[in-house]
Parts: structure tokens; C-alpha cells; sequence
């Protein structure tokens, strides 16, 4: 039903603080989006000037194709969720619903008609007579949905909605926002910190860092091919491992190995076909591989057998459906963490031998931290 | 709701655990004293009593409950509160009965020892029925209190939603404000007043009185006569209520506003439909306060009258007549307390039970 376009956005406040640079993005109709990044990203502010509570400090912002940079929020047809819930607390749950319909002139007939649907949507219906203070998280945060809902918006813009909510209110609110999602049809603007929410929820993720735009992708690409180091470290969990490696080959077409303390790796012939600098040989770049595409080496399959490293274990994590093994590699700064399977049986002190999945790195350059390798 | 009392129990069961720890423990010497009572030794009053063989279920009880209680938090909470206590009985509590007897009899005092002589609701009858003077002063209390306190409450409301705005130089103006509280002690305020300080200078230049009264009703006129003449007295008193009206204000949460904001409600119904049933705690708080500060202010007429009439010695007075004043006053007091609580608690109901 609508979309929107943020063209130049520049958030600038009185103090000179920059809080948003030159953000420029294409949402379309019925997308999910979500702004993601670290606290004080500026992916609130953005929201926030969409919404209309922020002034937007220059640049163009077109709901629909009507630029709005100057119109009330009441008027911009958008509904928004906050992370506190911001309910009336001295209205019912129907109140709190039916506040912005009845400021709308709206008969009351409609208004009940409306409010009732959107409580069985959500599931409160019994709940309609209850004041916000006697309802758990998750039922307020139902109650906020609720009244986003009932104004039927062109657009819903959620603030963090899930952030004050426990583990796991969190999964289940997290899977009935993507369903109403789907039921309403209707352009969903989402901010989170979370990098778990904005993978699992979002159609196109917007990573942002210090109020500028990082990449913007749909959740596979994101993981699969980070445009930095940021990106690749702030998506996915545990964190992408880092290593600050010297590439190193004979002559241009030669297998290149990228080395580190006494360790050197080979790079698969496919990631050494991807990368866009001419001239690598005796450089410096940080190697990036995800916990997922280090395994625990086994001499009998000999499986990336030119890749493997020594490593003493510090830690062991045992999840369940996976062991995350911490380890302490020559030449490495950090831990490097492999995801091991259920039964890795492997203890803290004990030396062993990891391989690296040369096929799945990613190289980002020293000095700019971006991504060498193309798509 | 229900997580507080879950809370709650477990509190009290902690305790328990605490206390019979500590009975068994202290039990324990007693009983290796007597080797007979060896083997009930967890059962300390039949230790102690000896005699007994089969110890008694409810005397054992009831020892444990005098126990736990000197052993409780109730306990402990008690003794630290208990210096007020005993300052409240010797210096409120005890004067407080001591005029309501006072106020049924004619006080005599000599050195030495105090006279009552009971003469029933005499007092009463003479400060209602007789002393005119008194009766016109508590009517104009009630008609001050009316004035007053709506008046006070609702410019302190616009001053500290004034005060709490984004503005330059909040800070300056709230100290202007709250500057009266702080050198408002007796003899101060009285040579101000004295001085005229109460009142605006001219101010019945600036409004022709009677010429309003030609178009309004004399009681609307003479209000408007009585804050306008006031009208520094009552500023000089909202400096408290301001405050708390301010730390209510800045309670509220901002987010709220912005999701009204986003649902189409103007300033004005933000204000009627949020703002004030979030403020009614505040507002009920201000009132009270505002009625009690008016009506132990010290130039306050009654309380002159009853302080005259108590030191008076040509036998007009006297401390029985002066207890029997400052107890309707009292009550008068607290009616207008009640009415005034009662008005604003009617927005409070009870949660419904779930």
C-alpha cells in the first residue's frame, strides 16, 4: 500500500552532532525492512524522522511519492510501536485501542468492530476491559500492536518493539509479528539491535554504524557476502573470527596462502578468483571466517587438509545442538571459535588440529576494512 | 499483582525458617542441661518445663509466635520508629486528648495543678451558637479554602507545566518560584504582608470593580476581587506544589505523548485525556497539602482568634472554650480534606478483579 523514499536524509542536532548521514533508501510496498546496528547508530532517529517526531534536518522523505519532510505525524497514515509500549496507562485495553479512531471521528460502531477484530488477531480479546498495568510484556506489547492495527496505516514503523521483553516472549512475539506481517500486507519499517531479529524478521536489512548506511541486503547476502568487516562481524553469532593474515604467492596465477604466526593456509582456488585487487602478494588483510566454516580437523577424511592449523582449546561451550569450541591459534589475535557438533568431546587445555574452509573466507582489505572479494 | 504476593510469601516463609533455625538452636544447650528431655530436644518448652511429659501442642505454639515476633522484621521495624512513637504520644498524641477534654469543661490552671470542671458541649454551644466572631472567621476559612485551593492547584499546575517545558531560562524562573518557600517562616511573612507585599499595587485602578459587578453576579465579582488582592499570597504558595507537580510532570513517560501524537490528538486533548488522569495522585497530594498549609498558615484569623481567646482573662475564654474552637476548626478542617479527596478519588476505582 505505500512506499517510501528517503533521499540525502540528514539528521543534524542543535549541538552540531550528526546523528544521520546522507541516508538514502528504496523501500517498497509490503516490504519488511529493518534498520540494524549498534546503539546510537542512528537507526532510532531515522525511524523517528519517518514517523514525524523527529525534524529532518535536510533531505527529501516521500511517502507514497508526497513528500511529507513537513507534515504532522497524524497526517503521514503511519502507526508506530515503541519498545516501552507507551500505552495509556489510565485507559482499558480498548480505550488505548480505539484513542487515535475516536480522535478520528470515527463511529463508535466501526471502532468496536475494528478493535474487536484486531484483539482476536492478536489474541486479547479477554483483555479488552483490563488496565495496561494488569497485563504481562508480551500481552502490553499485543496491546501496542493492537492499536497500530486498528488505524489500518499505510505504513507500521516498530521501535524495538521486543527489546523489553524476556527470551522467550521475544522468539514467539517475533514469529506473530512476521505472521501479521503477512496478513496485513502492508510496508513494515522494524529497528533492532538484535542481529537475530533482523535476520529471522527482515525481507531487506539496513546495516547501519555512526549514522551511515553500511549495506543494505536481503539477510542471505548479508551473511554470505559482508561488504566489511563491520557487517560481517555485527551478523551472525557467534561473531565472525578475524585474523590479520600476509598473503603470499610465487607468481600471479600461483595458489595463494594467506599466513599468520607459523600457520599458513591455502585459499581455495574459487575465493582466489573472487578477489578485485590486482596486486595482493606480501599485503597485509584480515581474513574472516564464520565459527560455522572451522572444523575440528579429521586426519581420516583429510577434509581441507591444506587449511589446518594447530590450536590449544580455552574454552568449551556446550549448547546443546552444538559445542562452540574457543581456541588460541599462533598468530591470531582473538580466540578463534569453531562450531563443533553436539558430541565434540574435545576439553579446555587440550591441543588440537582445526581446518579452515578456504572456500567460505571472507578478506577484507587492512586499512579500509572493506570486502576484497566480489560476489 | 500476583508476582508481589508470590514475593511476599516467600519472604515470610524465609523468616520462619530463620526463626525456627534459631529456636533450635538455643534450644539445644537447654536441653543437654536436663538428660531426661534429651530426646525431645527439638521441642523446647517441653524441655524446659520438665514436669510435663507429653508436651502440650498449643502452650508450645504460642511460645513460638512470642518468639518469632521479637525475632520478626515487624519487630525490629517497631523499635526504630519507636523514638517517633514515644515523641508523638508525649508531644502530639497526649496534648491532642488532653484539649479534646479541655474542650468539655472550663479550664482552670493555677501553679501546680490544672482544674477541669466538665460542663458538657457548653463550649461547643457558645463557639457556635454565641461567638459570632467565630463562627463569621470559620465561615471565611470555608470560603478562603473554596477560593484558594482550586485557585493555588490549577496555577501551579499551568506554572509547573510552564517550568517543565523546553524553554530557555526554566531554570532561573524555577528558583524565583520556589525562593518564597524557603524565607517564609512567621515574622518574615508578617512584615511583608504588613508592608502590602500580598497584594498588586494599583490593582484596583487597572479593574473597575463595580462597573463588573453591573454585568456579573456579586459572588463572581467579589472572588475576582479577593484573587486579584491575593494574588501574590497565592503565587507565594505554590512554590511546594509547583514542585511536586514538576517531578509528576517529568515522571510522565515522553513516548506516550509521541504515540498520541501519532494518533491524531492535539496538545489540548493530550493534556484533558493523558496528562491529568496521570496527574490525579498528584493533584489529590497538592490539595491536601494546599488545605494544610492554609490552615495552620500562622496569620491565619482563627488561629488568632483562638489563641486570644485562650490567654483572655476577663473570663470570656479560657483554655476549655479555646479546645472546643480549635476542635471544630479540626473538623471543619478535615471535612473540607474529605470533600476535597473525595472529588478526585472518584477517577481511582479499583482494579477489577481478574
Amino acid at each position: 500500500m505505500a512506499s517510501i523514499s528517503l533521499k540525502n536524509i540528514y539528521k543534524t542536532y542543535p549541538g552540531g552532532v550528526t546523528a544521520v548521514t546522507d541516508f538514502n533508501l528504496e523501500i517498497h510496498d509490503k516490504e519488511f525492512v529493518i534498520f540494524v546496528g549498534p546503539s546510537g547508530c542512528g537507526k532510532s532517529t531515522t525511524l523517528r524522522m519517518i514517523a514525524g517526531l523527529e525534524e529532518i534536518s535536510s533531505g527529501d522523505l516521500y511517502i507514497d511519492d508526497r513528500r511529507v519532510n513537513n507534515v504532522e505525524p497524524k497526517d503521514r497514515d503511519i502507526a508506530m510501536v515503541f519498545q516501552n509500549y507507551a500505552l495509556y496507562p489510565y485507559m482499558t485495553v480498548f480505550e488505548n485501542m480505539a484513542f487515535g479512531l475516536r480522535l478520528r471521528k470515527v463511529p463508535k460502531k466501526e471502532i468496536e468492530q475494528k478493535v474487536t477484530q484486531a484483539a482476536k488477531i492478536l489474541g486479547i480479546e479477554d483483555y479488552l476491559k483490563r488496565k495496561p498495568k494488569n497485563l504481562s510484556g508480551g500481552q502490553r506489547q499485543r496491546v501496542a500492536l493492537g492499536r497500530a492495527i486498528v488505524r489500518e496505516p499505510k505504513v507500521f514503523l516498530l521501535d524495538e518493539p521486543l527489546s523489553n521483553l524476556d527470551a522467550k516472549m521475544r522468539t514467539q512475539m517475533r514469529t506473530e509479528i512476521i505472521k501479521l506481517h503477512k496478513e496485513l500486507q502492508t510496508t513494515f519499517v522494524y529497528v533492532t539491535h538484535d542481529q537475530t531479529e533482523a535476520m529471522t524478521m527482515g525481507t531487506r536489512i539496513v546495516v547501519m554504524k555512526d549514522g551511515l548506511i553500511q549495506q543494505v541486503d536481503t539477510p542471505d547476502n548479508l551473511y554470505e557476502f559482508p561488504v566489511n568487516k563491520f557487517v560481517a562481524g555485527f551478523i551472525g553469532a557467534p561473531q565472525m573470527n578475524f585474523i590479520d593474515v600476509i598473503l603470499s604467492q610465487e607468481e600471479k596465477t600461483d595458489p595463494l596462502y594467506a599466513k599468520f604466526g607459523r600457520n599458513s593456509l591455502l585459499i581455495d582456488k574459487a575465493t582466489q578468483k573472487r578477489i578485485t585487487y590486482d596486486e595482493v602478494n606480501q599485503r597485509q588483510f584480515v581474513l574472516g571466517v564464520r565459527a560455522e566454516d572451522v572444523y575440528i580437523y579429521d586426519p581420516s577424511s583429510a577434509k581441507f587438509k591444506d587449511a589446518v592449523v594447530k590450536a590449544v582449546v580455552k574454552v568449551t561451550e556446550k549448547l546443546g545442538n552444538e559445542t562452540l569450541v574457543y581456541c588460541q591459534v599462533d598468530g591470531a589475535r582473538g580466540d578463534v571459535v569453531v562450531r563443533a557438533g553436539a558430541r565434540c568431546n574435545v576439553l579446555s587445555g587440550d591441543e588440537i588440529q582445526i581446518a579452515f574452509d578456504t572456500k567460505h573466507i571472507q578478506l577484507f582489505d587492512y586499512d579500509t576494512e572493506q570486502n576484497i572479494l566480489k560476489r | 499483582m500476583k508476582k508481589n504476593i508470590k514475593k511476599q510469601n516467600l519472604t515470610v516463609t524465609e523468616g520462619e525458617a530463620v526463626a525456627t533455625d534459631e529456636a533450635l538452636a538455643k534450644a539445644a544447650p537447654v536441653a543437654g542441661d536436663t538428660p531426661a528431655a534429651e530426646a525431645v530436644a527439638p521441642v523446647p518448652a517441653a524441655a524446659v518445663g520438665g514436669t510435663d511429659v507429653t508436651p502440650k501442642k498449643p502452650k508450645d505454639k504460642k511460645e513460638g509466635k512470642a518468639y518469632r515476633f521479637f525475632h520478626s522484621e515487624t519487630f525490629s521495624g517497631y523499635l526504630f520508629v519507636l523514638p517517633w512513637l514515644i515523641g508523638f504520644c508525649v508531644f502530639v498524641a497526649y496534648p491532642i486528648i488532653q484539649t479534646l477534654i479541655f474542650s468539655f469543661g472550663t479550664v482552670d490552671i493555677r501553679p501546680g495543678e490544672i482544674n477541669t470542671t466538665f460542663i458538657g458541649f457548653e463550649n461547643y454551644a457558645k463557639a457556635l451558637v454565641r461567638d459570632g466572631n467565630f463562627t463569621k472567621a470559620l465561615g471565611d476559612y470555608v470560603t478562603e479554602m473554596v477560593l484558594y485551593v482550586p485557585v493555588i492547584t490549577v496555577i501551579s499546575l499551568i506554572l509547573a507545566m510552564l517550568l517543565n517545558s523546553k524553554l530557555k531560562g526554566t531554570g532561573f524562573f524555577r528558583t524565583i518560584f520556589f525562593f518564597p518557600v524557603i524565607i517564609t517562616s512567621g515574622p518574615v511573612i508578617k512584615m511583608f504582608v504588613d508592608q502590602g507585599v500580598a497584594s498588586f499595587p494599583g490593582i484596583e485602578n487597572l479593574i473597575d470593580f463595580t462597573a463588573l459587578a453591573e454585568t456579573l453576579p456579586q459572588f463572581l465579582v467579589d472572588a475576582l476581587q479577593f484573587l486579584t488582592s491575593e494574588f501574590i499570597m497565592i503565587l507565594w504558595f505554590s512554590g511546594i506544589q509547583i514542585l511536586v507537580f514538576m517531578t509528576g510532570l517529568q515522571k510522565m513517560d515522553k513516548s506516550m505523548y509521541e504515540a498520541a501524537k501519532i494518533d491524531g490528538a492535539t496538545k489540548w486533548e493530550m493534556f484533558w485525556k493523558i496528562t491529568l488522569p496521570a496527574l490525579n495522585p498528584t493533584i489529590v497530594l497538592n490539595v491536601v497539602f494546599t488545605v494544610v498549609m492554609q490552615s495552620i498558615f500562622s496569620l491565619n484569623p482563627i488561629i488568632t482568634k483562638i489563641q486570644t481567646d485562650m490567654n483572655a482573662t476577663d473570663g470570656s475564654g479560657g483554655y476549655g472554650y479555646a479546645s472546643a474552637m480549635a476542635w471544630i476548626y479540626f473538623i471543619v478542617m478535615l471535612a473540607i480534606l474529605g470533600l476535597a479527596v473525595l472529588i478526585f478519588k472518584k477517577h481511582e476505582r479499583r482494579p477489577k478483579r481478574i
